[in-house]
């Protein structure tokens, strides 16, 4: 119902150049940029930064608070979980999965997503028409509620919700692929260059993609930060990744029974996935601001 | 009884280079039922000058003037809230664009009876009453029809017309037409301006009439005002300008419509300027048409002062061109 | 309009044959004898078994299996659960008051304070103001609401004893279900409780809306922010501002009747947010919507119910995109035919 609408221009020249300088001028995207990269490296080294291992149990400190108050131990900085599992290693850890797993989500939903899109955008009829249908329908679904129909027919588990999620996050891919395609078919120098005779698929390599790609950045950001929270969210339902995986969903739900008893378990991990996605939602801002100037603020 | 007298307006706007002055000392002055025409290109501040007077400029904008009356009234000395209501009763404003002049999502009726309301009507039938009587007087047909529309669904010239209704509802003293005809079709342009004189006429309302196309002025002003990059360069009687434009400006203006003015039948123009008119924030030193004046010299450095020529009017140049220029145009 | 009207019904057939076609394939899918997951604990060979077998079409092609899926689907047949063994359709419904309840209160909240929010931001563009909304409203859009659901209770349930934790009224009191909706119901039941029923729903509900609200609103907080930005700037804005409108009506009417224009298509698009928010909202705050109903029907790999529910909740959905398509028109006169 709504056409996402980014992005009219023909491109000019330096225009690289020209959302480099942008995008350092947006104060809260280089701030999510900056989070964004401590918690990348946090991910890539986490056996290096994390004091233990995310499994290993220490029954002579059964939840600690942490460090910084009156009860806590300075060997676990954000305390430990009702098993004893240092909460900072899991944190680490579960970083992994987050990024990991959401980055996975998004290469799936967006490969399947640019096809799909490309086809329905480059062809008319009976093919774009199903295609369309069938994305407003995966929409009209809400996306939890798909992705736990989807997992409740395949089953429970980490590798079915990465699919299930990948599935939820395919028509808003289609539809920005199909919709730029469209209005660049118009353009003059697309125009031209079938008149050249190129056929499709060099044409969509070459002509189309380098002219959709800011819209697509910006909703792979977007598809980033759900893809995250869906994950977490069937995590948090037992649905997604099962413990004893850090998961951070995963991790929320098993300390949701010691909410009063050790709340810093509660807490902390949720900070952790607001942050995340915080950092990913204002880099995706200062992308969407830096390619398409217009809609700025 | 001057209708409007302003001293030494000026507006600035900040900018994240330093403040730009948009508009810088203007002074002018017009009596009751004057017609006043303002000229410049685009760019030249017509519009400012527009909104500073009606007091609708941008919050970030700064206005200051020594003298800013309305019908006798010194707006500086009114509060914000007062000064409001003052100018809302004594002046109205139409502009450019009539069809995002009015707002898309109510109809022509809720306007001007909104309008209409303001003005101290408060029975809705007696609103309504005045409301046809106000279509009627702008030559639109079909009242009824036409209150029950939205603005999409009239033509510009029409909603032109409904925007001028709206503006004479509240019987005021001046009326601003900013760019009235520009986004008009050519055969609208002169009915709209007929409209605009025979309200002024009949009512004893003064007219600001601006414009960049001084065809449009030659037939309807009695006093023209050529601005540019936010200065006047010429105050003076339309036909004296007409005539003898004495600031180079002027000459070029009336020079790049044909069919004006002796000269064209030569075929050549005198004065046509180079370039374009200068960004607000990177104005020449001295005189601010200099780099695009043929006949400027090394003087033109210092910035001229807006001087009277006698039986003439006020110019700003330090070599204002002379009375009898017919002889230098056949020279050329 | 009609043209608008006639356009809304072909989507809507479409989708509603599409989504049946997906679950009908997706049936096909599930693992396990399609006879027991309709009809529960059956024993192959028995009479009632073959009767069932019959009865789904097992014998026949696939497209007359989906012609009677369709029959059965338009009849309001969904199957049976096959854990209570009650009918999917009545039981989705004594479920989606409760639901539709939550999320009405939340969109209230999310509209009323997003949209205000908003205006303000865009009223005071650049200032402390604008900045505060924008940032509160990105934090809101990014928050994980099961985390923000379980932090509201820990601060103003656990520890200031202010608002319930879970469900939607206490057991002491005995409310007979009427409508459903349980702020009506403990007004009908006024002469037995007098407020103090009302009260407690009341206090029940408010904040599991809060929490549903939070995405909404901070959608709808931006979304408001820069229509009205952009109105602002319009030049009926200054027509208005020089007829002597008073600023409070050039904002709060003449501005923001054109800013809801662009702010309806998003309020379509946030039924769907507030559905998926409702899941977790649900599980949270143990409430008994279909949300929650959906997830243990998971659990319970009860097949007719998860089927059943998930087809009525798209349904539904396509309803409210239908709607608020028309409200759109309705809304903008620049929808109109010129006359
Ligand atoms: N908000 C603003 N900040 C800075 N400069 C402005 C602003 N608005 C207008 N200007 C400048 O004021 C000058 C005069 O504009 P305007 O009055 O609209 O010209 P005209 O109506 O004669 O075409 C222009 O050069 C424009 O760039
Ligand atoms: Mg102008």
């Amino acid at each position: 119902m709504i056409e996402v609408k980014i992005y009219k221009d023909i491109p000019i020249p330096g225009r690289w150049r020209q959302f480099n300088r942008q995008f350092r001028q947006h104060k809260g995207a280089m701030l999510g940029l900056f989070f964004l990269l401590i918690i990348l490296i946090a991910s890539v080294f986490a056996p290096i930064i994390a004091p233990y291992d995310p499994a290993e149990q220490f029954p002579e400190f059964l939840r600690k608070p942490p460090a910084w108050t009156d009860d806590g131990n300075r060997e676990f900085i954000f305390g430990t979980d009702d098993l004893g599992r240092d909460v900072f290693s899991r944190i680490i850890y579960g970083s992994q999965l987050s990024l990991g797993l959401s980055a996975v989500v998004v290469f799936i939903a967006a490969i399947f997503g640019i096809l799909l899109g490309a086809i329905a955008g480059l062809s008319r009829g009976f093919i774009e028409f199903s295609i369309l249908r069938l994305m407003d329908i995966i929409l009209a679904v809400p996306s939890l509620l798909l992705a736990i129909v989807i997992i409740a027919i395949i089953g429970p588990g980490l590798p079915n919700a990465i699919y299930a999620v990948a599935i939820v996050l395919i028509p808003h891919f289609v539809r920005i692929v199909r919709a730029s395609i469209k209005e660049e078919m118009n353009k003059d120098y697309v125009v031209a260059a079938r008149l050249d005779g190129a056929n499709k698929a060099r044409l969509f390599t070459h002509s189309i993609l380098p002219n959709i790609l800011p819209p697509l950045i910006v909703q792979v950001s977007l598809a980033f930060s759900t893809a995250i929270i869906d994950i977490a969210a069937l995590g948090f339902l037992g649905l997604g990744a099962q413990p004893p995986n850090p998961e951070w969903g995963t991790i929320l739900s098993q300390s949701r029974d010691y909410i009063q008893l050790a709340p810093w378990t509660v807490t902390i991990p949720g900070v952790a996935i607001l942050i995340t996605v915080l950092s990913i939602n204002l880099v995706g801002d200062g992308l969407r601001d830096a390619l398409d100037p217009k809609d700025g603020s | 009884m001057k209708l409007l007298h302003i001293e030494n307006l000026s507006v600035e706007f900040p900018t994240h280079k330093g403040p730009v002055t948009v508009l810088d000392k203007v002074s002018l002055r017009m009596e009751r039922g004057e017609v006043l025409g303002i000229v410049g290109e685009s760019g030249s501040g017509k519009s400012m000058l527009a909104l500073a007077i009606m007091g609708l400029l941008a919050p970030n904008a700064s206005l200051k003037a020594d003298y800013l009356s309305l019908n006798n009234q010194d707006l500086m000395k009114l509060t914000e809230e007062q000064r409001k209501l003052f100018v809302a009763q004594n002046a109205s404003i139409i502009f450019q664009e009539p069809q995002t002049s009015m707002n898309p999502c109510f109809t022509i009726g809720r306007q001007l009876m909104e309008t209409i309301e303001l003005h101290g009507i408060r029975r809705p039938k007696k609103q309504k009453q005045r409301a046809r009587e106000l279509l009627d007087a702008v030559g639109i047909n079909e009242p009824e029809l036409r209150l029950k529309q939205y603005p999409h669904q009239l033509s510009g010239g029409m909603n032109q017309r409904v925007m001028i209704a709206m503006a004479i509802a509240a019987e005021p003293k001046l009326l601003i037409a900013d760019e009235p005809t520009t986004a008009l079709d050519v055969t609208i342009q002169s009915q709209i301006i007929e409209l605009l004189l025979e309200l002024n006429r009949s009512r004893e309302m003064g007219l600001m009439l601006i414009t960049h196309d001084f065809a449009l002025m030659s037939e309807s002003t009695q006093r023209v005002c050529v601005m540019y990059s936010g200065q006047i360069m010429e105050n003076a009687p339309t036909e004296s300008i007409l005539e003898n434009p004495r600031h180079p400006y002027s000459r070029a203006l009336l020079d790049s419509i044909p069919h004006i003015g002796e000269r064209h039948h030569m075929g050549q123009r005198l004065y046509s300027l180079k370039g374009t008119i200068p960004a607000i924030d990177h104005l020449p030193v001295g005189c601010r048409l200099g780099p695009r004046c043929p006949k400027a010299a090394k003087e033109c450095v210092k910035p001229p002062r807006l001087e009277k020529i006698d039986q003439h009017g006020l110019v700003r140049c330090h070599f204002p061109l002379e009375k009898e220029n017919q002889s230098e145009g056949s020279s050329q | 309009m009609i043209k608008i009207l006639l356009k809304q019904l072909t989507i809507l057939i479409l989708s509603f044959t599409g989504i049946t076609i997906i679950f009908f394939s997706l049936a096909q899918l599930v693992p396990g004898d399609p006879v027991i997951l309709h009809y529960g604990n059956l024993t192959p060979g028995t009479e009632q078994y073959e009767n069932a077998y019959q009865e789904l079409g097992l014998d026949e092609s696939l497209v007359r299996q989906y012609l009677i899926f369709i029959k059965d689907v338009l009849q309001g047949d969904l199957g049976r659960s096959t854990v209570t063994n009650h009918s999917v359709l009545e039981e989705f419904f004594t479920f989606f008051p409760a639901t539709i309840e939550l999320s009405l209160f939340a969109i209230l909240i999310a509209l009323v304070f997003g949209v205000g929010a908003g205006v303000l931001a865009a009223v005071n563009k650049n200032t402390w103001i604008d900045n505060l909304v924008i940032s509160s409203s990105l934090i809101g859009y990014s928050m994980p609401i099961f985390w923000w659901g379980m932090l509201l209770i820990l601060l103003f349930s656990l520890n200031l004893g202010l608002t319930p934790v879970a469900g939607r009224i206490s057991f002491v009191f005995d409310i007979e279900p009427v409508t459903g909706f349980m702020l009506i119901d403990t007004l009908l039941a006024y002469p037995k409780y007098e407020f103090a029923a009302f009260y407690d729903a009341l206090l029940h509900l408010i904040l599991p809306s809060v929490v549903l609200a939070t995405v909404p609103l901070a959608v709808i907080a931006r979304m408001t922010r820069s229509a009205m930005i952009e109105v602002l700037s319009a030049d009926y804005i200054l027509t208005a501002k020089a007829k002597g409108v008073s600023n409070f009506k050039i904002i709060w009417v003449h501005a923001l009747r054109n800013a809801l224009i662009p702010l309806v298509t998003v309020l379509g698009l946030q039924s769907s947010v507030l559905l998926t928010g409702a899941i977790l909202t649900e599980t949270i705050f143990a409430w008994p919507g279909v949300g929650k109903w959906m997830v243990e029907a998971i659990f319970r790999r009860d097949y007719p119910s998860i089927q059943g529910g998930v087809l009525l909740i798209a349904v539904f959905v396509i309803l409210i995109n239908a709607t608020v398509d028309l409200l759109y028109a309705a809304i903008n006169p620049r929808m109109r035919r010129p006359e």
